[in-house]
């Protein structure tokens, strides 16, 4: 008699999930081999861990038009959205690991559990991926709580203050319930529509048989859950301290890749399940009797100019781009007002340039801190002329973010601006438009500092040396910045490209 | 009997909840809170689903609570006393109701729209860990990985936040 | 009286708002992290319901993923505040300067 009746649906496309597959080992593998080493040789891990990534990433390239393929049943799928998001993860990821070993913060005498530090931002490439994979509601909520636990791991542990601990503290307990909120709607989800599938929860729903008040308290309890993921208003106020607590190399990979994970994650969500089709009612068609693209316009505009806001009163540079990003994340919501084409290949493209630019600014504050000691933006006066090549670098990063052109910031918003313009969503634009000025102010204070500011008599004012390492990663991240800003054609192609296979793959 | 047991563990359970949040101790919070989860799983046993019923108490309640317990235990006294709640007791109904309400509404509407209900027959042997065990290894497979790889993450997250020194244990 | 769905469903509803009420006026620490179990004890009742309703066990996976997935949650939370304790002799969320913002 045989005991159990185990069916594995589908061996045949596992290929297709070897970058994950290739991570999750490397994890395990960087892990033991930290543990072999005892943590005297963070370089081990290190090495793994850069193997592991560049493998994984050599497979994604490989795999990057890989149809619609289904791994092991139908709980994710690799298509060409989650092939666009993989490489953006790893490479992410890579930039991350590499930095992080030339930053005092993490490889410093005194630090400890360094080998931990890359294992660990192995895995949450790997659980990202697995985001932006996901069409199953247990898969959703799995690979937002592994890439969660991973996230509150590196915030807790890689503690720089007493307020930093706390502030992870604010982060696990937050971060819980606003899952459990989420989970709420998920569990109504499933249970109008008898199915945890996309598509299946599609059919349900076009079934008509579905309750408009539940489906509407529903979706309002997952789009809070998911607000909190990406740190919208007003479920962002976690990041600032948590960005503020944690090392910087970590801050730089929060404030990049969970945030484009949970856009990836959002897109196919509401665009396989909710949205009425394409170019119909926005963002979530199937439910009536709210305006979706007001909502999503309302919380776009307001996360935007509360950043922004903020972000003018910080004085510390790291605690300026944590609000940065907050604002940021108001200009890729425009993207998700209405749930067009345009404005989902817009997202897609400004995603790119976002983790160009961010981690490019974030990773010149971890080079400066390794010698400053400090992210105090008085201590930044005069850094142009002690380390030019890296200065001027920055500068490019900062004009990114603000959107001038010729910077690849402005392409990229350019191409958000054009998705709610297009459907005569004109105040939108304004607020947007007017945001980008205030953030010139604040994004160029910091290069005032750096350039324009006398030191004060008898400053410290010897070159600064970089390790080669960081020059050789911050060109990495600013030719593209300035690149993509002037051939950006062939990435936009990327982007449109992975929409349009995910819209016709369902 | 299913109507009464139903009664009994449902107010067992909202007992236990009401008291978990309305005691001023953690312990006896904590206490409550396994009584809640107990009567928790009498509620999965009458929705059909033994095998979930046999985790929530060997799980939840067992596992998870006695780590609640034995934190509390371990911080003692201060953990317990000089708690200035958020707001005068008298004033909590007034936040849960009218969530309350919305989600009472939904459950009302979603029951008596008919898509779902109790009359659909159960196939033999439905929740039992068999059942679920071939759900677990066959269609699940990939989630049941992901959670084994989480878990991992927090217990070595959990060490390394909760050591002492600086140095883990098995440096 | 017979028990129908709707009594279930009201249920999980009160537990689910007890927890969430007893979050927000909480301020230990340790009792909001158990009033999250709470809420997540509550969500299981309505997958328990479903799963029953629809006659998928794929509710009953879900249930079994949500338990690991608190487990975690709590482990980490739990080691956080075992770290501040050490610190600053107190779980009382009051007296975290960071979480008063």
């Amino acid at each position: 008699m045989e005991l159990l009746n185990i069916n594995i649906p589908d061996w045949a496309d596992l290929a297709w999930w070897l970058p994950e597959a290739i991570l999750c080992g490397t994890f395990l593998v960087a892990l033991l081999a930290d543990l072999v080493v005892r943590g005297r040789r963070p370089w081990l891990p290190f090495a793994v861990s850069v193997a592991g990534l560049v493998t994984a990433g050599a497979y994604a390239v490989a795999a990057l038009d890989p149809g619609t393929r289904t791994i092991l049943g139908d709980l994710v799928v690799v298509d060409g959205l989650a092939a666009y998001f993989r490489l953006l993860f790893i490479f992410v990821g890579l930039v991350t690991v590499l930095f992080a070993w030339t930053a005092e913060e993490i490889m410093g005498r005194t630090r400890e559990n360094k080998g931990e530090f890359f294992a660990l931002t192995v895995l949450m490439t790997a659980a990202m991926c697995v985001m932006a994979e996901a069409k199953d509601l247990l898969m959703l909520y799995l690979s937002m709580e592994a890439v969660g636990i991973v996230s509150y791991v590196m915030a807790g542990y890689m503690r720089t203050s007493l307020r930093s601990t706390e502030a992870s503290l604010k982060y696990v307990i937050f971060g819980a319930v606003s899952s459990a909120i989420m989970l709420y709607g998920l569990s109504l989800l499933y249970g109008m529509t008898g199915s945890m599938q996309f598509d299946g929860i599609r059919a349900g729903l076009m079934g008509g048989q579905v309750d408009d008040f539940g489906l509407l308290v529903a979706v309002i309890l997952v789009i809070a859950g998911m607000s909190y993921k990406i740190a919208a208003v007003p479920f962002h106020y976690w990041a600032p301290d948590v960005y503020e607590g944690a090392p910087t190399p970590v801050s730089a990979l929060f404030s990049v890749g969970p945030k484009a994970a949970g856009f990836a994650l959002m897109i196919r969500f509401f665009y396989t399940t909710l949205a009425a089709g394409p170019d119909a009612a926005g963002s979530a068609g199937l439910v009536q009797q709210i305006n979706w693209p007001l909502l999503i316009a309302v919380m776009s505009a307001v996360t935007m100019t509360y950043g922004n806001l903020v972000a003018l009163r910080q004085l510390n540079v790291k605690r300026m781009l944590a609000y940065s990003s907050i604002a940021h994340v108001g200009y890729l919501l425009m993207g998700f007002v209405l749930l067009t084409e345009t404005g989902l290949q817009a997202i897609l493209f400004y995603l790119l340039v976002y983790a160009l630019m961010n981690l490019g600014a974030f990773l010149f504050v971890v080079a400066i801190n390794n010698h400053l000691r400090s992210e105090h933006l008085d201590d930044y006066v005069g850094l142009g002329f002690r380390a030019p090549w890296a200065g001027v670098m920055m500068v490019v990063f900062l004009a990114s973010l603000t959107g001038v052109p010729p910077f690849a910031g402005f392409v990229g918003k350019w191409y958000l601006f054009i998705a709610v313009m297009d459907k005569q969503w004109f105040w939108l634009a304004i607020i947007a438009a007017l945001n980008s000025v205030v953030s010139l102010y604040y994004y160029f204070r910091v290069v005032k500092a750096m350039f324009l500011t006398r030191p004060a008599e008898g400053a410290n004012l010897s070159p600064l040396k970089l390790h080669w390492l960081q020059y050789v990663l911050l060109a990495v991240l600013a030719i593209p910045t300035l690149g993509l800003g002037l051939f950006f054609g062939q990435f936009t192609g990327l982007a449109d490209r992975a929409i349009l296979m995910m819209t016709t793959g369902f | 009997m299913e109507t009464f047991l139903f009664w009994f563990c449902g107010a067992a359970m909202v007992l236990g909840g009401l008291m978990t949040v309305v005691q001023r101790s953690a312990v006896v919070s904590a206490v409550w809170l396994i009584f809640a989860f107990v009567a928790a799983a009498g509620i999965f046993a009458l929705l059909h689903a033994p095998f979930v019923a046999i985790l929530q108490v060997l799980v939840y309640a067992g596992a998870i609570m006695v780590l609640f317990l034995f934190v509390i235990m371990m911080l003692q006294g201060p953990v317990l006393e000089g708690e200035r709640r958020r707001m005068k007791p008298a004033l909590w109904p007034a936040v849960a109701i009218p969530p309350l309400a919305v989600l009472v509404l939904v459950g009302t509407r979603i029951a008596d729209h008919g898509t779902a209900a109790f009359t659909t027959p159960l196939p033999a042997g439905f929740g039992s860990p068999t059942h679920v065990a071939e759900l677990l290894l066959g269609r699940y497979l990939l989630a049941f990985e992901l959670i084994s790889i989480a878990l991992l993450v927090a217990i070595i997250g959990a060490l390394a936040i909760g050591k002492e020194e600086r140095k883990l244990p098995w440096k | 009286m017979e028990v129908t769905m709707t009594h279930y469903l009201v249920l999980a509803a009160l537990l689910f708002l007890t927890g969430m009420t007893g979050f927000i006026v909480r301020r230990n620490a340790i009792v909001m992290l158990m009033c999250v179990e709470l809420m997540l004890a509550a969500t299981n009742i309505v997958f328990a319901v479903f799963a029953r309703a629809h006659a998928d066990g794929g509710g009953h996976v879900f249930i079994l993923m949500n338990f690991a997935i608190a487990a975690a949650e709590a482990a980490i939370g739990l080691a956080i505040l075992v770290e501040i304790y050490r610190r600053r002799r107190t779980v009382n969320v009051d007296d975290l300067k960071a979480l008063m913002e």
